[in-house]
């Protein structure tokens, strides 16, 4: 296999081309902008459309519009554009259509956004967080590959870092398991069945009379109830014996665990785990800890909004404490000065000492 | 960011207007725009206008969208209220803000990707409603602020930098701005202040919507050969029909017209519009007429520039929908709540 060192964006874009994407539409936001500047410039190539969209509103309608025809669509953008996004996520979700939305972040503030649904409607999407470019290109894969076993929106939650920096990974198509036929999609056949369709968000099916609601609602929780089953990720190091464990997610989680190994070389009893799904959250891999640590501490780098999964997850059974914070650079893209792996260590230091009486061996 | 602060003392041969203000008084903090970027001649352009027109600076409220025109706000008129709202927006908040608050002269500030993109629906309904503003738009035919991508009004076959040629028609802002209803339309070029000045001054006293389409290029990323709104294609198919002086109500008639068409036009406060004609019979009173010679002209690659319609006439919002006269802001407590019995009598009135 042959590396290359490539832009997270482009290899972002490139996953997706491998995955079959052959659709996308968007407007530019930093940090964003360059994964459709990339898809702008590929997409064609590979006999591919990518729209240059007037808004987010028209980019996700579009990519409403190709996935009803079957279509391995994708939109993307960033915080302000999302919020934009979300009356039609909601729709889409509800209308069960395989979209995949590529978020690249404003650093780590919009974890609520992401993992909340974030529009109206009972409705989850999946969110995969990559820690790095590598395993970025396999997110993407697998969000395609998510989105149409589950019928429902897969977004990849990136960044700033992810976005604009360059790592060699191998850009290789991933094979999954064969999927079934979309014998949903407003492709113009009838299938075999005689019927034609329709696609829409209320659960109406045709030939029947009126709407259940409260069946199909029914439907769609039981389908987030077995997601959350089948395909809570996480990654996880040193938990045996950890006595201290800190978690943190994405890009931000690849300085907390360099710490984090440091010091297990020096002797500190400390452990790490990082959702790779925000949702559905890991909460077992938290529990599974809980009744053996002092603590754990939640690194992230916004107000606090991880650490409401993770003490859901623990239900009281460990204390949580807060060990991030807000942290942003000048322009406001999420590169501030706590992600430093010396002030970070100072703060896992601090708090490993103070929640287990411990100094770390020297 | 790094804010050099400019220095507060003034040069004592700084000419005062009618209020003591100099020039200085109405500009704002240092541009970081890019060197050269035609949005820094257009705040330029406001200074000399507003300071022209002896306007209170702080009765002046400026509002903006998202992207490098919208930021400009920051540069020029620094001891006026400024607001910056979301991107596409500013029309909706700025509708808001002068229908609560009718007091102030109102300016909006947008880019074409901020009202001809995503804005364009909100664009379209302020001018509409003939709210009592001033519309610019530093129309560079690119997103700037997000490095150079096709905005709305980019010209199909227009080039970008890369030499990718733009497939889409472009929407011609001016010309929407006419069939939507507008009272005040013109179009200039950054980089043509004797041009500019004129307008805006003509713009702030007029009242209704008036919007300026202000060809503003972008130097960074749509300059270059290929590009239909670059500084050198612009000025080639530039294209102006008329000159404008503007004569405030106080401001002697000095100036002497040689021979020639003009025509004047008398607006609500007293302002009179003086029109040197540069083309043909040009009757800028004839909102079908404009409408048609722009899309002649637009045909035949010229940028048409200058006043291309303003009715003297013009009503603004809160005469249409008959809005309390005072802003509610200076509403007391007893008119604002009246009580129980105001309000069964506020019902019956429907009955
Ligand atoms: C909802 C949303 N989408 C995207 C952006 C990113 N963005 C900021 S400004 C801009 C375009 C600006 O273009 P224009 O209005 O023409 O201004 P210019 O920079 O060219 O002066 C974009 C896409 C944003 N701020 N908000
Ligand atoms: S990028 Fe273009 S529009 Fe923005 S400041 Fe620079 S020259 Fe002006
Ligand atoms: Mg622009």
């Amino acid at each position: 296999m042959t590396r290359r060192f490539v832009e997270g964006s482009e290899a972002i874009v490139e996953a997706a081309i491998l995955a079959g994407c052959r659709f996308f539409a968007g407007y530019p936001m930093t940090p964003f902008t360059e994964v459709l500047d990339h898809m702008a410039e590929k997409m064609p190539l590979a006999g591919g459309i990518c729209v240059n969209a007037e808004s987010e509103l028209e980019a996700v309608g579009m990519a409403w519009g190709a996935l009803a025809t079957g279509a391995r669509a994708a939109t993307g953008s960033t915080g302000q554009g999302l919020s934009l996004m979300q009356e039609s996520f909601s729709e889409i979700t509800r209308a069960e259509l395989p979209l995949v939305v590529v978020n690249m972040a404003r650093g780590q503030s919009d974890y609520y956004q992401s993992t909340r649904g974030g529009g109206h409607g009972d409705y989850f999407h999946i969110i995969l967080c990559p820690i790095d470019i590598h395993e970025a290109v396999e997110h993407i894969q697998l969000a395609f590959h998510l989105a149409d076993v589950w019928r429902n929106p897969v977004q990849i939650y990136g960044d700033y870092l992810l976005a604009h920096t360059a790592e060699a990974v191998e850009l290789e198509a991933i094979a999954f398991d064969t999927l079934p036929a979309k014998d949903w999609a407003l492709d113009g056949s009838l299938n075999g069945t005689g019927g034609s369709r329709n696609i829409n968000s209320i659960g109406m099916t045709k030939g029947n009379k009126g709407i259940e609601p409260e069946r199909f609602w029914k439907r769609l929780q039981a389908k987030y109830e077995a997601i959350k089953i089948a395909e809570a990720r996480h990654e996880a190091e040193f938990l045996e014996d950890a006595n201290y464990v800190v978690t943190a997610f994405g890009t931000t989680a690849k300085f907390v665990r360099h710490v984090i190994r440091e010091m297990r070389n020096e002797g500190s009893r400390i452990g790490y785990i990082r959702p790779i799904t925000l949702w559905p959250f890991p909460s077992q891999a938290f529990c599974d800890v809980a009744g053996s640590v002092r603590e754990i501490g939640v690194f992230e780098l916004n107000g606090g909004q991880m650490i409401d999964d993770v003490r859901l997850a623990v239900l009281g059974a460990a204390p949580v404490a807060a060990l991030g914070g807000i942290s942003s650079d000048e322009s406001g893209f999420g590169v501030g000065p706590l992600l430093n792996t010396d002030v970070i260590r100072s703060i896992l230091e601090a708090a490993y000492e103070r929640a287990t009486g411990e100094e770390k061996d020297q | 960011m790094t804010y050099l602060t400019k220095p507060k003392l003034h040069h004592p041969s700084l000419q005062p207007n009618q209020l003591g203000f100099t020039r200085r008084d109405y500009e704002g903090a240092i541009s970081t725009l890019c060197a050269g970027c035609g949005h820094d001649s257009i705040s330029a352009a406001l200074i000399q206008a507003c300071y022209q027109l002896d306007l209170p600076p702080h009765r002046i409220a400026k509002l903006s969208g998202i992207g490098c025109s919208s930021k400009t706000p920051t540069y020029f008129l620094g001891a006026s209220h400024g607001f910056n709202s979301v991107h596409g927006r500013m029309p909706s908040v700025l509708t808001g803000a002068n229908l609560a608050n009718r007091d102030l002269i109102y300016l909006g500030v947008s880019g074409d990707g901020d009202s001809a993109s995503i804005g364009l629906g909100q664009f379209a309904h302020l001018m509409r409603r003939g709210v009592n503003m001033l519309y610019i738009v530093e129309n560079n035919g690119v997103y700037g602020l997000t490095k150079g991508q096709f905005s709305a009004t980019s010209d199909c076959g227009s080039k970008s930098k890369k030499g990718v040629a733009n497939t889409d028609e472009a929407i011609d802002m001016a010309a929407m701005a006419l069939q939507l209803g507008a009272t005040f339309v013109a179009r200039s070029f950054s980089g043509d202040k004797t041009q500019l000045v004129p307008l805006i001054e003509a713009a702030l006293s007029h009242r209704g919507t008036a919007f300026i389409d202000c060809i503003s290029p972008c130097v960074a990323f749509n300059n270059h050969m290929g590009s239909t709104k670059s500084f050198d294609y612009v000025r080639e198919h530039n294209e102006a029909v008329n000159f404008l002086d503007v004569i405030t109500p106080r401001a002697e008639i000095t100036t002497e017209y040689s021979e020639g068409a003009v025509q004047e036009v008398t607006q609500h406060d007293g302002s009179i519009l003086r029109l040197r004609k540069l083309a043909g019979d040009y009757d800028v009173n004839d909102r079908i007429a404009a409408m048609r010679f722009l899309a002649e002209h637009a045909a035949e690659g010229e940028i048409v520039t200058g006043l291309l319609y303003v009715d003297p006439d013009a009503e603004d919002m809160h005469l249409h929908i008959k809005t309390v006269p005072t802003p509610l802001k200076d509403l007391n407590e007893t008119a604002l709540c009246p009580g129980s019995a105001a309000l069964h009598k506020l019902n019956a009135s429907l009955r």
